[in-house]
């Protein structure tokens, strides 16, 4: 195993800890397996032994041959060799990977502190390795690393591979260079920083897919190898994907990961994207995952490692593939069990003094305080446990759940950093420049938790998961109803309407309550269904919206509302969807930044009128071609392959025109364009791709003065007819300095 | 959930697309109208109609359709100042006309005093 560590006096070491020899456990019959102990012992370094191991889903012992591999190389190959010598065989702990097994068995983490002693070699071997630092603290420092940035320049959002261009952006120690082919090549640029400044992390945007491998390429074309691993290792490359997802097709871009130094792609890493590099480091700490795969991979593998380590520890065995189908059912129980949880459609229109009570953390709550966890629903060893309602599953009450544990420190770790964020936040003398920054840390490692908690109640219902059972989801759910409908019967006895429920959060109105109503109402219903509720928020007003299609019909989570210090919650409306064109976002962030300051109905209604000068401005910035091209942008996913298009959608149209220019796309990724002339006959005159879009091409006026004002709906919907804008004018005027055809600006 | 079996909200919509094929067929123009507006409305109550989530669909969403109209009635009821409980919900016969006759006969047009 090879470590890479930074010492106290800023000296990068490279160690290799040659004590690591992983281990797997097969079951079988007894003589086939000591056969297979005598096949293995001469092919390989290895040492088998029977020995007796807990089964994970009834806990009782079973008789094992534990093979220990002496080179952690041959792992897997011995592994695939066992699995084929007799496919009766059962295996447990023979896929996981290396990295995190090291950790449990050493008991460190990535970025941790750590005591080493070693050999005076020039390539040190570890004689000892201590961990000085706790995953689980709260504060914590991470390792110095020196930094290099590296970006195209322009729009980031788009993806260099689409045909985008520009001179590469590097960025190291606060200073910013350009560098650009017509000076030097640029390959000969970034080796110069790397060699004079030796970063440990470089953290790039689409360095995945495109800035490192045409760095490499480029440098290859020129003779020489860039330095960018530390060792002499190959630069470790991964191929691009597309794959299925809850029915939506969806796109990995391919990877190239470093040795000895850091490689974080902000594109192409979901956690460093939603919580920044904070976010991420929290997630390697307590996941044991190694950073560059934890931050391209998902949470949900995260999750799965940790339940894990914690059967690992106990002596659970942890079956190679998912060992448990489910168990058979009636179809009237299927139907009953089936189901998710409970939403309550919104009454729709303006409502004053509104709360949103929320239960906090509430499936992972559930899998803590009720012990539902893969392993305990339906146990062999409690018939006569408490049923789950409605379903009538039991729940073991001998032992605790895997999933249980490991939720119950997630939750109570994200609980003290919401309470430290809180600290830093209400007493003023503590906000200094450095408390306001760990505040922001504090919130962006509680969101990374907050990822792992989501996702391990969506792999307890995971046909790949290897902890999951359907059973254990079904009850999470049937307990969440339960609780939601607790809830309700409470507020409503309390004299509280019901406004809108969401599985987890309420939203309550009653005349004249002030906040420590809303309190009493919140502790009494935490009390009845032992899950803490907290007040979200106590909202002076929201506004629940109907569908799009249709206007007597609600939608869940469709909103919008201002809480008492004027901080907005928007749901469903335009400015949240990633298929919005900028300028629409913006437009609506405005407005809403307006209204916002209306503090009742009367007041919502003058605001509104503020708030349609906001609207005109725009729609007559798009008019006179003063709108930067940038806020048009419209961004799609691939649903298929380009080729593969039946009908003239916009998708199809500019994947069509993208492809013919040379890019290879593949189903799940996004692409931009901009609507250039929607009602033309030519179908590829009326989209064109952002990469490929030139000035002379223009944009469609009409179409975006239509989305503007689809865009303003939502604010007049709960405003009496009389009150609303009138119908926008059909003909605009040509503005001076723009060339127009019919409903189209040419920029000039 | 949604995948397994279909969600109710698409069990509303299949069942109003089957219906909608022989039963909305013979219907007139102007109550097909009505017809779609009474199916999407049972989505106002698809929270109680996902809680029960009867084998046939269409239990539920006959419930959920005669509730919308009890609402609605008792609404409209309201706005225009009446009150047809008394008259409606009453389980006991109407009062007799006073007179010896047991039967009163309703169908009698009844005759004022000025007559």
């Amino acid at each position: 195993m090879t470590l890479w560590l930074i010492q106290p006096n800023q000296k990068r070491l490279r160690l290799i800890d040659p004590s690591f020899h992983p281990r797997f456990y097969v079951q079988g019959a007894e003589p086939r397996l000591r056969q297979l102990g005598r096949a293995l012992a001469a092919r390989a370094r290895v040492r088998c032994v029977m020995a007796e191991k807990f089964s994970i889903w009834d806990g009782r012992l079973v008789r094992v041959l534990e093979v220990t591999v002496h080179h952690p190389v041959q792992f897997a190959p011995i592994a695939r060799f066992v699995r084929r010598y007799d496919t009766r065989f059962a295996l447990y702990n023979s896929d996981l990977m290396l990295a995190p097994l090291y950790c449990w068995e050493k008991n460190v983490f990535p970025l941790a502190r750590v005591d080493v002693e070693t050999t005076c070699q020039d390539e040190p071997i570890i004689r000892a390795i201590e961990c000085r630092d706790d995953e689980w603290a709260l504060d914590y420092e991470v390792p110095p690393f020196r930094t290099l940035q590296l970006r195209l320049e322009g729009l980031s959002l788009v993806d260099p591979q689409h045909g985008r261009r520009g001179a590469l952006l590097a960025e190291i120690d606060g200073e910013e260079q350009v560098l650009e082919d017509s000076n030097e090549p640029v390959a000969i640029g970034v080796e110069r920083l790397l060699r004079a400044h030796d970063p440990d992390l470089i953290v790039t945007e689409w360095g995945d897919s495109t800035l490192l491998p045409s760095l490499m390429r480029q440098a290859q074309r020129l003779g020489f190898e860039l330095s960018l691993n530390r060792d002499r290792t190959p630069v470790g490359r991964s191929r691009s994907r597309s794959y299925m997802s809850y029915g939506r097709i969806l796109y990995k871009g391919s990877s190239t990961t470093l040795s000895g130094r850091l490689h974080v792609d902000l594109r192409n890493s979901f956690i460093a994207h939603q919580c920044e590099l904070d976010g991420l480091w929290e997630l390697a700490r307590i996941t044991k995952l190694p950073v560059q795969y934890s931050a391209r991979t998902s949470t949900g593998t995260g999750i799965s490692y940790m339940q894990m380590e914690m059967a690992y520890r106990d002596g659970t065995l942890i079956p190679a593939q998912k060992a448990e189908p489910e168990s058979p059912k009636h179809p009237d129980e299927l139907l009953l069990a089936d189901r998710g949880g409970l939403v309550f459609p919104p009454r729709l229109g303006f409502f004053e003094n509104v709360a949103e009570l929320d239960f906090a953390s509430e499936y992972p709550n559930i899998m803590a305080r009720f012990n539902v966890s893969p392993e305990t629903v339906n146990c062999r060893c409690c018939p006569d446990a408490p049923r789950i309602p409605e379903l009538g599953y039991r729940v073991c009450r001998q032992r605790r759940g895997i999933t249980s544990r490991v939720v119950e420190r997630l939750i109570e770790k994200r609980r003290q950093y919401k309470l430290r964020m809180e600290v830093a936040g209400a007493i003023p003398e503590l906000q200094s420049p450095d408390s306001a920054e760990n505040a922001s840390s504090y919130s962006l490692r509680q969101a990374s938790l907050k990822w792992l908690l989501v996702c391990c109640f969506g792999y307890t219902g995971y046909k790949n998961a290897r902890f999951g059972k359907i059973e254990a989801h079904e009850a999470i759910n049937a307990l969440a109803r339960e609780k939601l409908l607790v809830a309700k019967e409470i507020a409503e006895s309390n004299g509280y309407r019901i406004l809108h429920a969401l599985v987890d959060s309420l939203y309550v109105t009653r005349q004249g309550a002030v906040r420590e109503d809303y309190e009493r109402l919140a502790q009494e219903i935490e009390r009845v269904t032992h899950l803490s509720l907290a007040i979200e928020a106590v909202y002076r007003y929201a506004v629940f919206l109907p569908s799009r299609q249709n206007a007597e019909i609600p939608v869940p989570n469709r909103f919008f509302a201002v809480a008492e210090g004027g901080e907005l919650k928007v749901r469903g409306l335009e400015c949240r969807r990633h298929d919005t064109p900028p300028i629409v976002a913006h437009m609506q962030q405005q407005v809403l930044k307006v209204l916002a300051e209306a503090r009742d109905f009367e007041s919502y209604c003058r605001k509104l009128e503020e708030a349609r000068r906001i609207l005109d401005r725009y729609l007559d910035q798009l008019a006179d071609g003063s709108m930067d091209v940038e806020e048009l942008i419209i961004s799609k996913r691939l649903t298929r392959s380009p080729e593969t298009y039946q009908k003239d959608t916009a998708t199809a149209i500019v994947a069509r025109q993208l492809h013919r220019s040379g890019v290879k796309l593949r189903p799940g990724e996004t692409i931009e364009y901009i609507i250039t002339d929607a009602d033309s006959k030519l179908p590829d005159d009326r989209f064109r791709a952002f990469t490929l879009w030139e000035a002379w091409r223009g944009y469609d006026v009409r179409q975006y003065q239509q989305a503007l004002l689809d865009a303003f709906k939502p604010f007049e919907h709960c405003v009496p007819p009389l009150v609303r804008s009138p119908a926008p004018a059909q003909a605009i005027s040509v503005p001076t300095g723009l060339f127009r055809i019919g409903s189209r600006a040419f920029g000039l | 959930m949604g995948r397994t079996l279909a969600t109710f909200r698409d069990l509303i919509e299949q069942e109003m697309l089957h219906w909608e094929r022989v039963f909305g067929r013979a219907l007139r123009r102007e109550e097909r109208a009505h017809f779609e507006a009474m199916f999407n409305r049972v989505r106002l109550y698809i929270q109680a109609c996902t809680y029960e989530f009867p084998i046939h669909a269409m239990d539920a969403i006959n419930v959920a359709v005669g509730l919308d109209h009890e609402i609605r009635l008792r609404l409209i009821e309201a706005r225009l100042g009446i009150n047809l409980e008394n008259q409606w919900m009453d389980s006991r016969s109407l009062p007799f006309p006073d007179g010896d006759d047991a039967v009163a006969d309703s169908a009698e047009p009844e005759t004022s005093e000025a007559d």
